[in-house]
C-alpha cells in the first residue's frame, strides 16, 4: 500500500495518540511528513500477515533527547545507518519501527520511502517507550547486533553489545557524544520471528485513529476517540500541576489533572519518564504500563504530549489497553525498572480490571 | 482625554474617555470595507476636524485595536516576501522543510549556510560570511526581509546575531533572528514565528503609517498605541516589529476591556469575531493567556488569550463542560457577553456588557503597558549577572513600548529550570508593568 500526504498525516496523529504522552517532538514527525510530501516519495506498507518467514528485517531508530530533536533534524543519518547495517548483514527486505510514536514511526516510514524498502505494518511495542528494555525485542531476547549509530557529522559506530541489556546504556552514552542525536539501525530479525513477537497492525491502527481525529475535531472528538480505541475516559479537566526534571538523558515528571464539571472528583495524576508509565485516579493506580494513556487538548482537539503541557491546559485523559501480545509477565518484567524509576513497585493489573474495581 | 479605536473586518468603533479614564462617548458602525479604507471614518467617529478642534479637548493618548494582521495572514497576497537564512551543518544536507503549504515558495526563499551549535554549545560549524553575502546577493531583489535561524540559538545566540549584523551591513532593511521572537525550544516553531512576523510586518507598518497620516489631518502628531493580544498596549513604532502580538488583539483587548469597564477581577467573556463565537476569561483583571498558539495550522510562539471556539458547540453538554472549565480557571461564575445578538447557546445565565463591541476600543484608550520576556541560559553561565542585565534591558524595552519610566514596576523576575533544553539550562522570566504615556 502506497500512502499519500493525508494518510501520512493521519498516521502522524494516530501515532501521537499511541505515544503514551511521549514519542518525541510532534514537529519532528510533521517535518518528516512534509519532507515526504514535497519530495513526492511514498513509503510502502506490507500487511503484517504477508511477511515471508525468510525476510530479513531491520529496525531503524531515531535516537535522541527531546531537546536535540526540537532543535536538530534527523534525516540522512537514518539512511546512512541503514546502509552501513546492510554492509554488515546483507540486503534488508523490510523495515520495522521499534515503537509507535510521532518520531519513530515517521522516521521509519521516511527511511523506507527514501530507500524504497517496504515497512511492515507492525512494531516492537505498540506504544512509545522510554527504554529499549520495554520492547518485545528485549522480552524475546533478540540479538540486537550489529547496532549502527550515525551522526550528522558523518561519524558512525557499529556497536556489538555483549548482551541486549547493554544496548541502552552504551547507546545513550555514544548518542550524547554524537551531539545528542543519531540515526540508528540494528536488530537483524526474520519475518518468522516478527510474526511471533511483534505487535501487529500498529501503522494501520495509527491511520485509523488519525482519520477519526481528523473527521471529529471539535466537540465530538473525545467520545469518537474513546469509541474507536475501546478506551476509557478517565477524566476531563485542567492540568493543575506539572513537575519535571531532566536526569540521565530522560525527562522525569508528574502531571496532575483536576477533573472539572461532571468529572469533578475524578483527579488523575500521571508519572512519566519521557512517556507516561503509570496513571493514578484519585490516588489509586488506574493505568499501569504496558497499558497506556493519551491526552487531547479540549480547545484545539490536538493530541498532547508531555513536551507540550502547561498548567491550565484543558485536557481529556483517556486510557488504552495494550495489545494482548504485550500483556505477558515477560513483557511486564521489561517495564519493572522503568516503573520503579517513577515510584511504582507493584504488579501489573490490566486497566479494565483496575477501573472496574475502583 | 484618551481616544480608543477599533477597526475590524466587520465594524469600526471609537470611544473617548475623560481625564480620569471614565467613558465619555462611544460610537459603533458596521463597515466591511478594507481596513485602510475606513481609517478616516473610524477616526471621525469621535474626532472633529481642526476647525472645531477645541471641542475635543486635549488628547493625551490614542489607542488602536485591529485585526489587520489576522486578515492579512488569512489572505496572504499582501504579505511581504521573506528569505530564511538557516545556519545548518553539515551544510546543504537534506534539511526537513517548514511544515506548511502556507510558507510556499511564493513567500519564502530558503538559503542554507554553514553554521550551528550543539546542545552543549559545541560549534558544529563556523559561520562563513562569504556564504551570507552570496545568500544576500541572490535574494536581495526578491525579498527585503530576512529571518536568521540556528539550532540552540536560545542558548547560544551569537551566530544568529553575527549573521544579522552581516546582513544589515550588506544593506538588508529588516532582519529577524529566531531568538528575537521566542525563547522556547523548537527551531521550526521559532522559524515559523519569525517568518510570519517578517511577512506581516509590512502590512502593519503600512496601516500604522496610514493612521499617522490620517491623524495628521486632525492635527494630531502623537504616536498611537496598538492593542496587543494580552490586552495591554504598546506604541505602534514598537508593535510593527512584532505584528503577531496583535493577531489576537481584538479578542484580548475585548476581554481586558470588559474586565476594566465592569471593574471585576474575574469573569468570562463571550464574544463574536470573524463569525466565530469564542469564550475567554480574565483573572486579576488580565486575560488568561497561553505562550503558544496556532495561526492556521502553524504553531507560533506568541502570547495569546486562551479562547474556546464555541461556534460548533451545539451539544449543550460540551458547551457546559467548557464553561465549567473556564469557571474553574478564573474562579467565578460570571459570564459577560460582548457583541452578541443572542446567547441561547449558553447553558448559564449571562449578562450583557453595556460597552458591547467597543470594549476593545475602551481598553486601548485606558490600558497599561506590559513587558514580558524570557531568556534561556546554558549551564555554567553566571545567572545572577545575566539577571541584572536582563532587568536593565527590561526597563529600556518598557520605555520604548511607550511605558512611563517613573511607573516602571518590575512585577516578576524568576529563574526556573528550562524544560526541554539540555540539563542545567535555566530560564529567566521577567514581567514589568506600568502606565502608558510618552514622557
Amino acid at each position: 500500500m502506497l500512502m499519500d500526504e493525508t494518510a501520512l498525516t493521519d498516521i502522524l496523529y494516530g501515532s501521537i495518540i499511541l505515544a503514551a504522552g511521549g514519542g518525541g517532538p510532534v514537529q519532528s514527525g510533521k517535518s518528516l511528513v512534509r519532507s515526504m510530501a514535497l519530495s513526492r516519495i511514498r513509503p510502502k506498507l506490507i500487511p503484517f500477515e504477508s511477511i515471508p518467514n525468510s525476510s530479513k528485517v531491520a529496525v531503524p531508530i531515531a535516537m535522541g533527547s527531546c531537546a536535540t530533536l526540537l532543535e536538530n533534524f534527523l534525516d540522512f543519518q537514518m539512511i546512512k545507518a541503514l546502509k552501513i547495517f546492510e554492509e554488515q548483514v546483507g540486503k534488508v527486505d523490510a523495515l520495522l519501527p521499534v515503537e509507535t510514536g510521532q518520531v519513530n514511526t515517521l522516521a521509519v516510514l521516511y527511511t523506507g520511502a527514501k530507500t524504497a524498502i517496504p515497512i511492515i505494518d507492525a512494531d516492537g511495542t505498540g506504544r512509545s517507550i522510554p527504554e529499549f528494555k520495554n520492547t518485545v525485542f528485549y522480552s524475546a531476547r533478540v540479538d540486537p547486533n550489529p547496532f549502527v549509530m550515525y551522526d550528522s557529522a558523518g561519524n558512525f559506530v557499529v556497536l556489538h553489545a555483549s548482551k541486549i541489556d547493554e544496548v541502552d546504556r552504551l547507546g545513550r552514552t555514544i548518542c550524547t557524544e554524537m551531539g545528542g542525536l543519531c540515526g540508528v539501525c540494528g536488530i537483524q530479525i526474520s519475518g518468522e520471528e516478527i510474526k511471533r513477537i511483534a505487535v501487529p497492525n500498529t501503522i494501520s491502527n495509527c491511520l485509523r485513529l488519525g482519520k477519526v481525529l481528523r473527521e471529529n475535531r471539535g466537540s465530538r472528538v473525545v467520545e469518537a476517540l474513546v469509541k474507536c480505541t475501546d478506551g476509557f475516559l478517565l477524566t476531563k479537566g485542567r492540568i493543575a500541576k506539572i513537575e519535571s526534571k531532566v536526569a540521565h538523558g530522560h525527562d522525569y515528571g508528574m502531571m496532575e489533572v483536576k477533573g472539572l464539571a461532571s468529572y469533578k472528583g475524578k483527579d488523575v495524576s500521571i508519572a512519566f519518564k519521557n512517556e507516561g508509565l503509570i496513571a493514578y485516579l484519585n490516588g489509586k493506580p488506574a493505568v499501569i504500563s504496558p497499558d497506556h494513556i493519551f491526552m487531547i487538548d479540549l480547545l484545539t482537539s490536538e493530541p498532547v504530549t508531555f513536551t507540550d503541557v502547561v498548567p491550565d491546559l484543558l485536557v481529556a485523559v483517556i486510557a488504552l489497553m495494550a495489545n494482548p501480545k504485550r500483556r505477558t509477565k515477560l513483557d511486564y518484567d521489561g517495564f519493572r525498572d522503568s516503573l520503579r524509576d517513577v515510584g511504582y513497585v507493584g504488579e501489573y493489573v490490566p486497566v479494565e480490571d483496575l477501573l472496574n474495581g475502583s | 482625554m484618551n481616544l480608543g479605536f477599533v477597526l475590524t473586518n466587520e465594524y469600526i468603533g471609537a470611544v473617548s474617555t475623560d481625564k480620569f479614564g471614565k467613558l465619555a462617548t462611544w460610537e459603533i458602525k458596521e463597515d466591511t470595507r478594507k481596513h485602510e479604507d475606513k481609517i478616516d471614518e473610524c477616526l471621525s467617529l469621535v474626532l472633529t476636524r481642526p476647525a472645531r478642534k477645541k471641542k475635543s479637548g486635549t488628547i493625551r493618548r490614542i489607542g488602536i485595536v485591529t485585526d489587520i494582521v489576522k486578515t492579512a495572514l488569512d489572505n496572504p497576497n499582501e504579505l511581504d516576501k521573506v528569505t530564511l537564512v538557516r545556519l545548518s551543518s553539515p551544510e546543504g544536507k537534506d534539511c526537513p522543510p517548514l511544515v506548511t503549504d502556507f510558507l510556499s515558495n511564493e513567500i519564502l526563499t530558503t538559503k542554507i549556510i554553514a553554521g550551528g551549535r550543539g546542545f552543549d554549545g559545541r560549534i558544529i560549524s563556523d559561520v562563513d560570511l562569504k556564504q551570507v553575502e552570496d545568500a544576500y546577493n541572490q535574494t536581495k531583489n526578491v525579498s527585503p526581509s530576512f529571518v536568521v535561524s540556528s539550532p540552540f540559538s536560545i542558548l547560544f545566540p551569537e551566530q544568529e546575531e553575527m549573521v544579522r549584523k552581516s546582513l544589515l551591513d550588506l544593506g538588508a532593511k529588516k532582519v529577524w533572528t529566531t531568538a528575537d521572537v521566542s525563547s522556547l525550544p523548537s527551531i521550526l516553531d521559532r522559524e515559523t514565528t519569525a517568518i510570519l512576523s517578517a511577512a506581516s510586518s509590512v502590512v502593519l507598518e503600512k496601516f500604522y503609517n496610514k493612521i499617522r497620516h490620517s491623524l495628521q489631518q486632525f492635527e494630531i502628531g502623537i504616536d498611537p498605541y496598538f492593542g496587543r493580544n494580552d490586552g495591554t498596549v504598546a506604541l505602534g513604532s514598537f508593535v510593527k516589529k512584532f505584528p503577531l502580538d496583535t493577531y489576537w488583539s481584538v479578542e484580548g483587548c475585548s476581554i481586558s476591556g470588559i474586565a476594566r469597564s465592569s471593574r471585576t477581577r474575574r469573569g468570562l467573556v463571550a464574544g463574536r469575531s470573524a463569525h466565530k463565537l469564542w469564550l475567554g476569561g480574565y483573572s486579576d483583571g488580565a486575560p488568561l493567556l497561553r505562550q503558544i498558539g496556532f495561526v492556521g495550522n502553524m504553531l507560533v510562539h506568541v502570547d495569546n488569550p486562551i479562547l474556546a471556539d464555541l461556534t460548533d458547540y451545539d451539544h449543550n453538554e460540551s458547551t457546559k463542560f467548557i464553561c465549567e472549565a473556564f469557571f474553574d480557571l478564573v474562579g467565578t461564575h460570571t459570564i459577560v457577553v460582548t457583541g452578541l445578538e443572542k446567547s441561547k447557546k449558553f447553558p448559564f445565565p449571562v449578562k450583557h456588557a453595556h460597552l458591547s463591541k467597543v470594549a476593545a476600543a475602551f481598553n486601548v484608550a485606558t490600558a497599561g503597558v506590559k513587558f514580558r520576556a524570557s531568556r534561556c541560559k546554558a549551564k555554567g553561565v553566571n545567572v545572577e549577572e545575566a539577571k541584572k542585565r536582563f532587568e536593565s534591558w527590561a526597563k529600556t524595552q518598557f520605555v520604548s513600548m511607550g511605558g512611563v519610566r517613573s511607573s516602571f514596576n518590575l512585577s516578576k523576575v524568576e529563574i526556573i529550570p528550562a524544560y526541554n533544553l539540555p540539563e542545567g539550562s535555566v530560564r529567566l522570566n521577567v514581567i514589568a508593568t506600568g502606565k502608558a504615556g510618552q514622557d
